[in-house]
């Protein structure tokens, strides 16, 4: 039997990491660059869920926060990325601006840490929040929030692509941008838009992470191991394969560590990001492609 | 015995099948045309001749060794090598750079030798001479020192050839030698090819769209139509072929 | 601090972070082998420098019932001594720890290399950089390497000479000049050559015979292994290793920046752009004291973002595609 704090681990880490995996995947496919300032965007959120708690409001309250300034820094990543586009910057150089990114939310990261630990005298280079989390019963809030969040995004995320005449052009530009710009389709108000919504949920996904899980400034840049190979599982191009890869990347890494620290011991659980590199690398090997991509093999045969 | 021999080839791409049991051969110092509406199948079954899709089904023959699935490199290296349709060349590279780079076996390939270059300086004295010999037969010489992005279209087409002719290839394989190239070029073009022929004793297999200047040159045909051989023989018979005329109308 | 030293110590900087451009500038601007996660084999260089040496001289000397982490200092102190009137068994543990540190370094170049280059260049730099990421969470967390986020002092193989730093500086820089050397060679040499037509079009290079996938391997292993000597000259040249500070922003996105502003596929102009880049950055350190007064953060942080806006200016205004370079002509022998 795996005991309740192992099994919760493994819930809210699944839910969570898989709408990581769906933005990540989303903003592959629509710039055709990997955003590799997407983690430490949503785990910037992280220090705004703990600025609430420091200031004794419930952490949740930096959900619709965490919505905006994600959204925000994704807005702004577009904007960046597409004048680089257009200027015929290369795909090389489209990913070294996104490291630019990446450099100055984890730089703005550990000013924000160092200034409120200097300010209000507490210690923020590691932290979690789960005190301040309100129980159900015998359960910790977050595993709600983290499930009822996760489901009700990905619901919206699916009704606006396959219901609304914004989705159509999202899905448009998907398929191919310059034919959906030729039918009509504003790109840039509808990616505008898109990265916006995308990087709110980013940031949503990283304010509820410190009410379970231990978080510091590098968490970004680790968890982008796990977002990275939850795309690489579902499949690289594929938004609900990712959202599948995410998880069970997000239920591995908890219960294959678990495994693991009943024959090592508990300090396993700081080496847990090795899980999701192995499997990451051994599905290279195996299913280039992804489930995904297994899936349309099937479905041709 | 033929230099090339393909038995019952076939491919699939997903459900569609894109060759059918497709067998075509190519004798020794020929040059053989492959001939046939556009999506008939003619770059995919070059793209599998040479190791760059592996065939669902069927032989490959080179020289009587069973070459089915080897990889590009590996068969460039025993003598059969192609050029691509949309030309690809080493765009910041000279035009000499781009055939100098055809030396697979250069002693350099070695690392260790490659950092002294006593153990190269020969080879690539002799390398660059050979390459001079190439860039004289195909006209290029002039353009030694260009950046290959600098070509016109038809230098381009003529860089694919040149760059083959440094390898000891036996067999070429030609997509669209003469694709969107002025008349007297192409012209120029199938000559060298004949000259290569018989100098340097090479078979061809050239898929082309321009049947008024191709079919002069060529020995055999084939036409492809749907993934499958209609036709075939002496150029002058399957011109006048009812098969022929049916699958360009 | 006197003149001397200051100069040394940009030089001995400016050579280690030159070994890690030239490394990158050899897979990525000759090949085009797009590695963000260049730090990994780095990490390999200072981990192994961290423990190797330090528990062989402790073995050596006899040295039992002290931990070398816990009582750092005091180890430190006696195998100082010892080794002070050593020379032997300095530059024996030396050569062994270099030894490992190839062997060690080779073998992730090989090992990563197999899964990285079957990915399209995009994520590749993804795997790159995770994998390198995996490598760091493994070397801070494993404290009995180096120290966890605290850090160790290591022995520094030159104590036997009157002037220890001197001699590692020396030592670093020639071994850095025979490293460019060994890269300069190739690139020019007709290998240098297959490499950029590999970067130019890999199809077209396997299709005149060349084993691409081979040569790429051979590309990853030879830079790892240079990278994880660059990793053990700079562990030995702080006299210290802090597992935490071998980080994707020191190690990776710096050398980056220093191969985009010198132009990549070009030796010369990788090795000015890591001078530059080092003289600016030797320059903010000595200077971040007089900013240090008045800030309520860590002057540290300011470095990145400074690189941020480095990057995204070099990406604005050098935009004829990253990473220009002249056209390689061949000048004809006659």
């Amino acid at each position: 039997m795996i005991p309740p704090a192992v099994a919760i681990s493994a819930v809210v880490s699944s839910f969570l990491l898989s709408l990581l995996a769906l933005g990540f995947t989303f903003q592959y496919v629509t710039l055709n660059v990997p955003n590799l300032a997407y983690s430490t965007i949503a785990f910037f959120s992280t220090y705004i869920t703990l600025t609430f708690a420091l200031f004794k409001f419930t952490p949740y309250l930096s959900v619709p926060v965490s919505f905006l300034i994600g959204g925000l820094i994704s807005l702004m990543m577009y904007k960046f990325l597409s004048v680089l586009r257009r200027r015929g910057l290369s795909s090389v150089g489209l990913m070294i601006a996104t490291i630019t990114f990446d450099l100055g939310i984890y730089a703005f990261m550990n000013i924000y840490a160092d200034y409120i630990a200097y300010t209000l005298k507490v210690y923020t280079r590691s932290f979690i929040l789960s005190d301040y989390d309100f129980r159900l019963g015998e359960f910790p809030g977050v595993l709600f929030v983290s499930m009822i969040t996760a489901f009700m995004l990905t619901m919206v995320f699916h009704l606006i692509l396959t219901r609304t005449k914004f989705g159509m052009s999202m899905r448009a530009i998907m398929e191919n941008e310059s034919l959906a710009s030729t039918q009509g389709v504003n790109v840039d108000s509808v990616l505008s838009t898109s990265w916006f919504l995308v990087g709110g949920i980013a940031g949503i996904s990283g304010s509820l992470y410190p009410m379970w899980f231990s978080m510091d400034p590098w968490i970004g840049a680790r968890m982008f191991i796990s977002i990275f190979a939850a795309c690489v599982v579902g499949g690289l191009r594929s938004i609900y394969g990712s959202m599948l890869g995410g998880f069970m990347i997000g239920l591995s890494e908890v219960l294959v560590t678990y495994a693991f620290a009943g024959l090592v011991g508990g300090w396993i659980w700081w080496y847990r990001s090795v899980i999701p590199m192995i499997i990451a690398s051994v599905a290279i090997l195996i299913i280039p492609n992804g489930i995904a991509g297994l899936i349309e093999n099937f479905k041709r045969r | 015995m033929s230099i090339l021999q393909v038995q019952n080839l076939s491919k699939f791409f997903g459900k569609f099948q894109v060759l059918k049991n497709v067998s075509i051969s190519v004798d020794p110092e020929q040059i053989v045309l492959l001939i046939g509406p556009n999506g008939s199948g003619k770059t995919t079954l070059i793209n599998c001749i040479a190791g760059t899709y592996k065939p669902d089904s069927g032989t490959i023959l080179f020289n009587g060794k069973n070459v089915t699935g080897w990889q590009p490199y590996k068969l460039a290296r025993i003598g059969l090598a192609r050029t691509f349709q949309i030309p690809a060349p080493f765009k910041k590279l000279s035009v000499l750079e781009n055939l100098l780079a055809a030396s697979y076996d250069h002693p350099a390939m070695n690392i260790r030798k490659a950092l002294f270059s006593n153990f190269w300086k020969e080879y690539e004295n002799s390398l660059i001479n050979r390459a001079e010999k190439v860039l004289r037969l195909t006209g290029l010489y002039d353009k030694y020192d260009s950046p290959a992005n600098e070509l016109s279209g038809g230098q381009l087409k003529l860089l694919e050839l040149a760059r083959l002719l440094m390898l000891d290839v036996k067999l070429l394989l030609l997509d669209e030698p003469i694709g969107g190239v002025n008349p007297t070029l192409a012209y120029t073009i199938f000559e060298s090819i004949v000259k290569i022929k018989s100098e340097m004793k090479r078979s061809f297999l050239i898929i082309e769209h321009r049947l008024d200047i191709a079919m002069k040159y060529a020995d055999y045909v084939y036409a492809l139509a749907e993934g499958q051989i209609i036709c075939e023989g002496l150029p002058e018979k399957v011109l006048k072929s009812e098969e022929l005329y049916a699958i360009y109308l | 601090m006197p003149l001397e030293t200051l100069i040394l110590d940009i030089l001995t900087f400016f050579c280690i972070y030159a070994i890690f451009t030239m490394s990158l500038n050899f897979q990525m601007g000759y090949t085009g082998i797009f590695n963000l996660g260049l730090y990994l084999p780095i990490i390999a260089g200072a981990m192994i420098v961290a423990y190797v040496p330090n528990r062989l001289a402790m073995q050596i000397y006899n040295i039992t019932g002290l931990d070398f982490i816990e009582n750092n200092a005091i180890v430190i102190t006696q195998l100082r001594e010892h080794l002070q009137r050593d020379p032997t068994t300095s530059m024996f543990l030396l050569l062994i720890t270099l030894l490992l540190v190839i062997i060690v370094s080779a073998i992730i170049g090989y090992v990563v290399a197999h899964p990285a280059l079957r990915l399209p260049a995009n994520y590749l730099a993804l795997f790159t950089l995770c994998i390198a990421e995996t490598g760091r969470v493994i070397s801070t967390q494993t404290y009995w390497i180096a120290g966890g986020p605290v850090g160790i002092a290591i022995i520094v193989p030159f104590w036997w000479l009157p002037n220890p730093y001197y001699g590692t500086a020396i030592f670093t820089i020639l071994v850095s000049i025979l490293i460019f050397l060994i890269y300069i060679k190739l690139s020019n040499s007709p290998f240098g050559r297959v490499l950029k037509a590999i970067r130019e079009n890999q199809d077209t290079a396997e299709s005149i015979g060349h084993n691409v996938s081979l040569i790429k391997k051979e590309v990853m292993v030879i830079s790892s292994i240079f990278l994880g000597i660059g990793g053990a000259l700079h562990a030995f040249d702080m006299g210290a290793v802090i597992a935490d500070g071998y980080n994707r922003v020191d190690f990776s996105f710096w050398p980056w920046l220093m191969l985009i502003v010198g132009g990549a596929g070009n030796n010369v102009g990788v090795l000015l752009g890591t001078f530059i880049l080092v003289l600016m950055r030797r320059i903010m350190i000595t200077s971040k004291h007089y900013f240090a007064s008045f800030l309520p953060f860590d002057v540290i942080w300011l470095e990145p973002i400074l690189l941020s806006i480095m990057l995204a200016l070099t990406l604005i205004y050098r935009s004829e595609g990253i990473l220009p370079e002249k056209v390689t002509k061949k000048k004809k022998t006659e």
